[in-house]
């Protein structure tokens, strides 16, 4: 799709909000166009051999309706509001999800698909009436770093599935892919203080209570049994976890090379964040004090997503 | 990846409602194909309408191909392929079927939904009535509004039908213009297998073989008077003209045909639109006495208007006649023709005539003919559709022994009078009379109204109309026989105005479909090149042709386009959003009952004060309040809820303590 960058692109605000603009939607004949457009020249074909006139009536009002179907296809994506909200950090080769809203109209939208340009599809029915609707559209799995999604790609086929209608937007909204989480492992010491005792969730410790789950904790931390409760997925904390501040150091990190070293440290920040556990990081690119908390974890997690980028 | 909706699942209501449809299309084909192509059509709808509850007898491919083997050998050996229209149908519906058997995906119906629309075609092929284009074309917009269903992610019947009328009223002045404009063949392309004849008028005529004459009250012909309507008794239609007898049968005879000259033209031109009811035949009628012909028709020497194809298909022209004008020319073979006599003439004819002849003057030939006329009136002579059959010399048995029978007794034995009597003269057939539509701008003219006349060549006067039947019966001329009653009677029933109520509702019925019909032909089935080129005419573009019918359908097109786009865009009048509208009413009740509400107060301030005024209707204010304030600053409403307030404003009951 180079031949897509010389195009007229619709660009979304910082806030990710976009109107589509006339000049930017770009229409053309599906393949049923095509079909259709054959069929009317048949169907000319027999109302003039046979003189026919119900046969010319019935061919030109296809016709027509053909030919006004362009202008409401066209009509079905013009001045269309929608907000680009982006997609929360994932971990990498997990699905991310991109989320859109869209502002309904007086008038409504059927058949409206959102799709970047290589992820799922997202089909809707914009209703009329106020207020916005809601989508979110499922991105592939993505390697680690702040990566940029192409452009969405906004099209319609409505109401007759013989012209499509899709305009491009560049909406700035690029998705932080933390570093797979590695194997388990212990980091080992802290400052020279106290060395760790036992793995996590080991058991030996006091069970403190539950807390909501967090992608990245370990499936053995899970309170499965809550779970089959229908309470959803908890994680068990335990009591001494959170005693003594644990470094987790890249010198320490297993692994032959840089990225099996960082998504062991990404496993090891989670799993400290998760045993409730004060942590700091240390990369050959920075120094995370000890500390804990989500905005902490995101903030290590983010480190090593963007390790060895310029940018970092 | 591109189309998500191509990938859905078939919707089950819309796939049902597909098939039946195509089911209810297809039907009228009963009456002009093979019952096997439709057997199989019927099947592999039953077939796919058996695998929407159980997938797996859903055919694979190897049994669809084998059904198309099938399918192809069943349109070969039941239609053949000779007629291609007859072949082209029969294939379109067995593939039809067969599509109908791989439908899986979404998207798939489209293909379905465009064979629909062919399917359509195909039957205006055979018939191009009235009743069956409205049935037809209600049958494309359920296929239009299915089509815009495929192509939405939920299916909402009632949307998708407003959303399809919708587009329909948009799309119908393009097609309008450019059904008006598009330029008309008169000759078809590839050659088409003409329909046989059909029951009309023939050209000859035969005393005394039809014991009975069983009419028909079919419509032989419909005409419009640009004008003034002629009076009744010179509404004579006149068709082909019989020279020759034998005693019994009248025929044209060995007349060579030529066409006529140009005549001088009417003096007192009555300009009329004939639409001909397809009778296989070449002649055309036209008022006594034609003097312009439509375009490509003959006028030949015996003033009969005749098409240059037989007429299979109705059949509109135009043309101008002269109730008042006379035939002046008589060839010496043409006095010949018409003085032709039988082998053998009865005794009792050639006394008869004698007798009139010796008591008037050779030099009045008129004086004859009125004799001859009296002789009708005076003795017992009675018109009857049932005459009984007659034998030997039909002529003298008529005269003077049964004295029954219908106009073309009176005719044939009148012309061979005249003729015993020395006056030229000869057989006229064609229609006399017609009805005037009351609900519309036409006649109708029957094939009851089928009559047979005779012209007498008087010297000076040139070629003169005697109708004898007349003389007889004067109300056959002033009024149509009422077939209906007449039929299984020995009395012939002239059409009476006296029907009663239901009889003159049917009636009326029965003329307003005459006349929708009439006009279904003149607009659509029978616009023609001719009449085509006759309505540019009358918006002032003469001889458009090509390149300036190309340019005026662009035209025309584009502002139809324009017109369109115009009125899609202009603002709405009805607002979309209910409650403002509520607000306000409930605002009027509260004014009419005392509360003064100010624009700049809420609707918190305004109902807890009317509450104060009112402490009976409190909980009602407060419920309004309540719901209204939900219902405009919430999240969310639907339109039962809406309902609801409408209804709550409407109970609210405000009564001064």
């Amino acid at each position: 799709m180079r031949l897509a960058n010389f195009l007229r692109v619709e660009h979304a605000s910082a806030a990710g909000h976009a109107q589509i603009n006339s000049r930017r939607i770009y229409i053309l004949p599906t393949r049923y166009g095509l079909i259709f457009a054959a069929l009317l020249f048949l169907m000319l074909l027999g109302a003039v051999n046979y003189g026919n006139n119900p046969a010319h009536l019935l061919t030109f009002l296809l016709a027509a309706l053909a030919s006004n179907a362009i202008y409401l296809t066209w009509r079905n994506l013009h001045g269309l509001r929608l907000v680009c909200q982006g997609a929360p950090a994932v971990f990498a080769d997990e699905p991310g999800q991109f989320l859109v809203e869209l502002d309904m109209d007086e008038r409504e939208r059927p058949a409206i698909q959102l799709m970047f340009e290589d992820s799922e599809a997202a089909l809707l029915d914009l209703q009329a009436g106020s207020g916005r609707h809601s989508r979110t559209l499922t991105l592939e799995g993505m390697p680690r770093g702040l990566q940029r999604l192409g452009r969405l790609v906004i099209s319609t086929q409505y109401p007759l599935g013989l012209f499509r209608a899709w305009c491009y937007l560049e909406c700035d909204r690029p998705v932080l892919v933390y570093p797979r989480p590695g194997e388990p492992w212990t980091p080992t010491g802290g400052e020279g203080e106290d060395t760790l005792s036992g793995e996590f969730g080991s058991g030996n410790d006091d069970f403190m209570g539950l807390r909501g789950y967090r992608p990245g904790d370990q499936p053995s931390q899970i309170d499965w049994k809550s779970y089959a409760r229908d309470r959803g997925l908890n994680t068990r904390m335990f009591s001494g976890q959170a005693t003594a501040p644990v470094w987790i150091d890249w010198q320490q990190a297993p692994g032959p090379d840089t990225e099996s070293r960082i998504s062991a440290l990404a496993r090891a920040v989670i799993d400290a964040e998760a045993g409730g556990r004060r942590y700091g990081l240390k990369t050959p690119e920075g120094v995370f004090q000890p500390a804990s908390g989500p905005a902490h974890r995101h903030q290590c997690l983010r480190h090593l997503a963007l390790f060895g980028a310029d940018h970092a | 990846m591109r189309d998500a909706l191509a990938r859905l699942p078939i919707p089950a209501r819309l796939l049902t409602a597909l098939l039946l449809l195509l089911g209810a299309l297809v039907a009228p084909h009963a009456a002009n194909l093979n019952p096997l192509i439709l057997v199989f059509f019927y099947t592999a709808t039953l077939w796919r309408l058996i695998a929407q509850r159980q997938p797996d007898v859903m055919p694979r491919r190897w049994l669809l191909m084998l059904l198309m083997i099938a399918a192809m050998a069943l349109v070969v050996a039941t239609t053949g392929v000779a007629d291609g229209r007859l072949a082209g149908t029969a294939l379109l519906i067995v593939m039809l079927g067969l599509k109908l058997l791989e439908l899986r995906a979404r998207r798939d119906i489209q293909v379905a939904v465009f064979l629909g629309y062919f399917l359509v075609l195909t039957q205006f092929l055979y018939d191009q009535s009235l009743p069956l284009a409205i049935y037809l074309f209600a049958g494309v917009i359920a296929l239009m509004s299915i089509q815009v269903g495929l192509n939405r992610v939920n299916l909402e019947l009632r949307l998708q039908l407003r959303n399809t009328l919708a587009m329909l009223a948009g799309a119908l002045p393009l097609a309008l213009v450019v059904f008006l404009l598009f330029p008309r063949l008169s000759d078809p392309l590839w050659g088409i297998n003409a329909s046989s004849a059909i029951t009309g008028i023939s050209d000859e005529m035969s005393l005394g073989d039809i014991g009975r004459l069983s009419q028909s009250n079919e419509t032989a012909f419909r005409v419009r008077f640009f004008g003034e309507s002629p009076e009744s008794d010179e509404r004579y239609w006149r068709g082909p003209v019989l020279w020759h007898t034998d005693g019994q049968r009248w025929t044209a005879g060995r007349h060579p045909v030529r066409p006529l000259p140009p005549g001088p033209g009417a003096s007192q031109p009555i300009d009329y639109e004939v639409t001909l009811e397809p009778t296989g035949e070449y002649w055309l009628f036209g008022l006594d006495i034609v003097t312009d012909k439509p375009a490509a028709t003959l006028l030949n020497s015996n003033y009969s208007l005749v098409a240059t194809q037989r007429v299979n298909q109705r059949h509109t022209y135009r043309a101008v006649s002269d109730t008042a004008f006379r035939m002046q020319q008589l060839s010496d073979r043409e006095r010949d023709m018409a003085l032709q006599l039988p082998a053998q003439v009865s005794p009792r004819v050639s006394e008869l005539v004698d007798g009139w002849r010796s008591t008037s003057d050779p030099q009045q030939p008129i004086q004859v003919v009125q004799q001859a006329l009296a002789y009708f009136r005076e003795q017992p002579f009675v018109y009857t559709l049932a005459p009984g059959e007659l034998r030997g010399d039909v002529v003298d048995q008529f005269l003077f022994e049964t004295r029954r029978g219908f106009c073309e007794h009176y005719a044939g034995s009148f012309t061979l009078l005249m003729r015993v009597a020395g006056i030229p003269s000869r057989v006229v057939l064609g229609y006399q009379g017609g009805e005037k539509n009351p609900h519309a701008d036409h006649w109708v003219v029957r094939q009851s109204d089928a009559h047979a006349w005779t012209e007498v060549w008087l010297p000076l006067l040139g070629w003169w109309r005697v109708d004898p039947t007349a003389a007889v019966a004067p109300e056959r001329i002033e009024q149509s026989i009422d077939t209906a009653l007449s039929q299984n009677s020995d009395q012939v029933v002239f059409s009476i105005d006296d029907l009663g109520v239901v009889g003159s509702l049917w009636r009326n019925a029965a003329w307003l479909a005459d006349a929708v019909d009439l006009g279904w032909h003149r607009w659509v089935v029978g616009f023609t090149a001719d009449r085509q080129s006759s309505l540019l005419e009358m918006v002032g573009l003469r001889d458009v042709k090509g390149l300036g019918l190309a340019l005026a359908l662009t035209i025309g097109g584009a502002l139809a386009i324009t017109l369109v786009y115009i009125i899609a865009q202009l603002p709405r009048g009805r607002t979309q959003d209910p409650l403002p509208a509520l607000w306000q009413t409930l605002l009027h009740k509260l004014q009419r009952a005392g509360v003064r509400a100010p624009p700049w107060q809420g609707p918190d301030t305004i109902c807890a004060v009317a509450a104060e005024s009112f402490p009976q209707a409190r909980d009602q204010l407060l419920a309004i309040n309540r719901m209204y304030i939900q219902l405009r600053y919430g999240q969310c409403g639907n339109q039962r809820q809406v309902g609801a307030l409408r209804r709550r404003i409407a109970r609210l009951r405000l009564k001064s303590s």
